[in-house]
């Protein structure tokens, strides 16, 4: 381990962040390339703890923060964080690269460099941290960079909106969050990790399984679970790079760690694992079938980041080490194929501008290292064996099964569908985006590959998405430190029942698309409409009407209330001095009166 | 000695004043002034409380305080002429019911 590297490798990006406006006023590309190299050096500083926490050395360092309320800033080095921060800062980086590319000729690039480096800097810090509220003012601070950034362009009024959306709707899940961690404080005293596993045993039932849920309910809202999945796909507006680092390494992934970092605290809250379960599965088909009409390409990849974030949850639901295990696993190839499939829609988005999907095709000859990145992509999403989405997927549904009883059974058959429904449609975005013909405004060489700043990270992820997925056995000796005791499965069993049961929902799902939008068979067209599929066909497109619904109560709601109370702001000085005067008057006169 | 309740009543009676100023007078000039009332009653009452705090100690601090709070109650009366002055340019008049652009 470097000296001091739990600490660096959350400081850096952050004392980076300070000195984007100073470097900028230097030179443009010294900006963007220092952006870079302090990503570069967070991530070795992340990497070079792997080694220690790989043989077991974990770590509590303090130091003195609040005395009089005993709280200590402290950072945890155990496998689960280290793990994390490698992946936050890693990922960034290679972002970090990319944007440099991306975002040239941008406005505004100082303040996108300040929080592009704040957010890595701040979801490092949120898993590095030791204690609760150390998490939770970290948590802040990403959701403050994800708002800054999802609106990045602020003079489009979309874009706009859907920062303020994103902020909103997390805040829900925030508030219950807070009041998570604040009533664990009040019954318990304490809010470090390390001795809050011991507190949580001496709690009555009620008080923890209160807490277990809201807690969960914070992660619900931070990674875009249902019912608080609205956010994502709206946070489209912004860069695709943005877009890439919400899904793949940062915010998105907060809420999984929240509940993995808990796991070992909350397992016998009542009901607090189903609850896990239940969400996590019902967000994972429900989101899969979303993506399965989506027009935009971004769009298509935000509803998959919701379905496999959904995986996620319902394996950690499982409630044993397997599946916590399988949900961490899952966790790392989602983040490089999510993040390689983002920079390749970024590169697309690019060349073609546009981002919806109708108006693209053909691309494979024009852009032929996106469109073997997209494919490898797309492979590991899909979970096609060896690609490292196989692998974990393969887990999850191996452990939902494992778990037996008609819980594991219908787990096991929610993620199955979701697999089938994955497939379907990421061939139907292969498909619309790189196969057929190109469209006649695409054509005569106005498309053209993306310069090689961007194309050397889409190529080092689409490598990693290959190789990670043969990296199991030792992710699974790393991870054996926080379970003492139990085992964990280092490779896939490859029980036949399970593992023909998902290679079956491939082709389930494989081949229908594959004949629709790869061959054409049928036209697509003919399922949007008729009765019953056009029916279909628009409650999907518009996400089961959940954002309908909320805007028809929450912000009609709010509307309609301050169009009434408007009157009371009358906006004359007297009338409002008046009202003082009075309601003086009249306190007095209770004062006096009592 | 007087007792403490006059003063009360006496320093009640000026915020009340100066609250009355507030709600019925139109004219920007008399709102300063009424607002230069409220801050005298409040001072006023500071002292009064720093008086009779503890028999036979007057708390020097309140008087330093209320020193710097007439200083700044100086400071606002300036700013808010300023702006009255201003308002008067803009809209050729001083009645405050006039200022009504950002109403609905």
């Amino acid at each position: 381990m470097l000296p001091h590297a739990p600490w660096l490798v959350w400081a850096v990006p952050i004392a980076g962040c300070l000195l984007t406006p100073i470097l900028a006023r230097v030179h443009g590309k010294l900006r963007d390339w220092f952006a870079f190299l302090f990503a570069v050096v967070s991530s070795t500083f992340a990497l070079s703890m792997l080694p220690d926490a790989f043989y077991g050395g974990s770590a509590d360092i303090q130091m003195p923060w609040i005395p009089h309320l005993s709280l200590q800033l402290g950072v945890l080095v155990d496998p689960l964080s280290v793990f994390m921060a490698c992946i936050v800062s890693f990922i960034g980086a290679l972002i970090l690269l990319y944007s440099i590319g991306y975002m040239a000729g941008e406005e505004g690039l100082t303040r996108y460099y300040f929080f592009m480096l704040l957010f890595i800097g701040g979801m490092i810090g949120l898993v590095m941290a030791d204690n609760l509220l150390q998490l939770y003012i970290f948590w802040e601070v990403v959701g403050l960079c994800s708002y800054a950034l999802i609106g990045f362009w602020y003079k489009r009024p979309e874009a706009v909106r859907a920062g303020m959306k994103a902020f909103i709707v997390t805040r829900v899940g925030d508030v219950c969050l807070l009041a998570g961690i604040l009533m664990l404080y009040l019954h318990t005293g304490t809010f470090a990790f390390s001795s809050i596993r011991e507190a949580a045993e001496g709690l009555d039932a009620s008080t923890l399984s209160t807490v277990a849920l809201l807690m969960f309910g914070g992660a619900v809202g931070k990674s875009a679970q249902f019912p608080l999945f609205v956010w994502l796909p709206d946070a489209m507006e912004g860069p695709a790079t943005v877009s890439a680092l919400i899904h793949a390494a940062t915010m998105v992934k907060a809420g999984v760690y929240l509940v993995a970092r808990m796991y070992t605290v909350f397992p016998q809250a009542h009901g607090y694992l189903l609850a896990v379960a239940a969400v996590g599965s019902a967000t994972a088909l429900l989101a899969s079938t979303m993506a399965l009409t989506a027009l935009d390409i971004k769009r298509v990849l935000a509803y998959s980041t919701i379905s496999q974030i959904g995986y996620m949850m319902f394996a950690l639901g499982l409630g044993s080490p397997g599946g916590w295990f399988a949900s961490q696993f899952h966790l790392m190839s989602h983040a490089l194929f999510k993040a390689l499939l983002f920079l390749c829609a970024g590169a697309v988005i690019h060349a073609v501008g546009t981002r919806d999907m109708r108006r693209m095709g053909g691309l494979r000859r024009y852009m032929p290292i996106t469109y073997s990145t997209f494919l490898v992509g797309v492979l590991s999403l899909s979970a096609i064996p060896p690609f490292n989405g196989f692998w974990s997927k393969d887990l999850i549904l191996e452990e939902s099964y494992g778990l037996g009883g008609s819980v594991g059974l219908l787990l096991f058959l929610a993620g199955t569908l979701t697999a089938a429904v994955t497939v379907a449609y990421s061939i139907r975005m292969l498909a619309l985006v790189f196969l057929g013909e190109p469209p006649s405004h695409l054509r005569g060489g106005r498309v053209h590959e993306a310069p090689r700043v961007m194309t050397i990270p889409m190529v080092v992820l689409a490598v990693l998405c290959v190789l990670s997925g043969f990296l199991q056995a030792p992710l699974a000796y790393l991870m054996s430190h926080i379970f003492h005791s139990a085992s964990l499965p280092t490779s896939l069993e490859a029980d036949i029942l399970p593992l023909s049961t998902s290679l079956l929902a491939l082709a389930a799902g494989g081949l229908p698309a594959y004949l629709v939008y790869v061959r054409r068979i049928v036209p697509p067209e003919r399922f949007t409409h008729g009765a019953f599929l056009g029916a279909v066909y628009r409650l999907l497109l518009n996400g089961y009407y959940v954002d309908w619904l909320y805007h028809r109560i929450f912000v009609n709601g709010v509307a309609f209330i301050s169009e009434r109370s408007r009157r009371l702001q009358t906006g004359i000085l007297n009338f409002s001095m008046l009202l003082v005067l009075i309601s003086l008057l009249s306190l007095l006169g209770l004062l006096l009166m009592s | 000695m007087i007792p403490l309740s006059y003063y009360l009543m006496f320093t009640g009676a000026l915020y009340i004043i100066g609250m009355y100023c507030l709600a019925t007078k139109r004219n920007m000039i008399r709102l300063v002034l009424g607002i230069e009332i409220l801050i005298n009653a409040a001072n006023l009452n500071f002292i009064v409380f720093s008086a009779m705090w503890r028999p036979g100690f007057i708390d020097p601090l309140a008087h330093a305080i209320v020193i710097i709070s007439i200083a700044l109650a100086g400071c606002v009366s300036a700013v808010a002429l300023t702006l009255v002055m201003y308002a008067y340019r803009h809209y050729g008049t001083l009645d405050i019911q006039e200022l009504r652009r950002l109403r609905w």
